[in-house]
């Protein structure tokens, strides 16, 4: 009786009836999109790291040195020709060093104690040509520009083929 | 908030907001969907000279867009089991920007060359270099005539893509 007297004095009020909730299922959802991610995870490769060599290129019709050619040292010529079965192999030969040089640390051995006659300014006006021959592997003609780069030579550059 | 921690007075369960985990998850995907493509548009796959004490660094390597990638792809594919070595010495094509070029239109390569270096220097860049990135098994007959296509367009600067020195 007290309770119905309270009642309508005080009316019990009526919760506002919430909008439902539409909470759609995202677990396959979420197992699709992982998987995926997965798979191209795994896919992916990942480049190693590569590094450039700088180098300069001669315009054509002009030889290494000829735009200052009073100021430009003799070139030191080195020759990368093929050896081995197909060509797998290669050796280094420097002007006026009678030897076959097979190893890539000898190599740099050489053009270093050449290049001690060099002071660091005058090594700039000292130009490396390689000339390779055709049939070469291009990992032995970098191996030899490289070099020559770690020697500490600044002009080094490359002849035709044939030349 | 929506999918909040449970009301007071809820039975006590309560509920992840998984959206911004559906989120992340699809741009991670996409993030990857669209790299590989760029990646290797202008990285042809292939064997790269690794020489003894290298001096190549990643420092030199310029940002795009005043440098051109010029690809000389093996006639051998980097990761073929059985390989002839008399074919490896072989070129099989050039590739600039994801585009193959056939070792008789090399000659094309200096009017490529001379179209980069004005975009270049329109878009104010001082420098324009050409990157040469050989399989190194190919023999130096196939790199050659890029140098020289290089040289006849002018260019004043030349990168020779090399690995790392091993750290």
């Amino acid at each position: 009786m007290a309770k119905k007297i309270k009642e309508e004095i005080h009316p019990r009020k009526k919760k506002p009836s919430l909008p439902p909730k539409y909470m759609p299922n995202v677990t396959a959802l979420i197992d699709v999109l992982f998987l995926l991610l997965l798979f191209f995870l795994l896919s992916s490769k990942f480049r190693v790291e590569e590094g450039a060599i700088p180098g300069t290129l001669p315009t054509m019709g002009q030889s290494i040195g000829s735009e200052s050619a009073s100021e430009m040292q003799p070139p030191i010529r080195i020759s990368v020709n093929p050896s081995g079965e197909n060509n797998d192999a290669a050796f280094y030969e420097i002007q006026g060093l009678a030897l076959q040089i097979m190893d890539a640390d000898d190599l740099f051995a050489r053009l270093s104690a050449k290049a001690q006659s060099y002071s660091d300014k005058d090594l700039e006006k000292v130009p490396v040509i390689i000339r390779a021959r055709g049939d070469t592997r291009w990992g032995y003609v970098v191996e030899a520009f490289n070099q020559a780069a770690r020697a500490r030579f600044k002009s080094v550059a490359f002849a035709p083929v044939g030349s | 908030m929506a999918g909040g921690g449970g009301t007071p007075g809820s039975s006590g369960t309560i509920e992840l907001n998984v959206i911004p985990l559906v989120d992340v998850a699809c741009l991670l995907i996409m993030f990857f969907i669209l790299t590989s493509q760029f990646a290797s548009a202008n990285f042809a796959s292939m064997e790269l000279a690794s020489p003894v004490e290298s001096v190549a660094q990643k420092d030199k390597v310029e940002n795009v867009p005043n440098r051109v990638i010029v690809n000389i792809v093996c006639m051998v594919n980097p990761q073929a089991r059985e390989v002839d070595p008399a074919l490896s010495l072989q070129a099989k094509e050039y590739s600039v920007g994801g585009n193959a070029i056939s070792l008789d239109q090399v000659e094309s390569l200096e009017g490529l060359f001379k179209e980069k270096m004005a975009e270049a220097k329109k878009a104010g860049h001082a420098d324009f270099i050409v990157e040469i990135r050989s399989d190194k098994r190919v023999a130096f007959n196939y790199v050659e005539p890029v140098m020289i296509q290089a040289a006849k367009a002018n260019v004043p600067k030349m990168n020779i893509t090399a690995m790392e020195r091993a750290k």
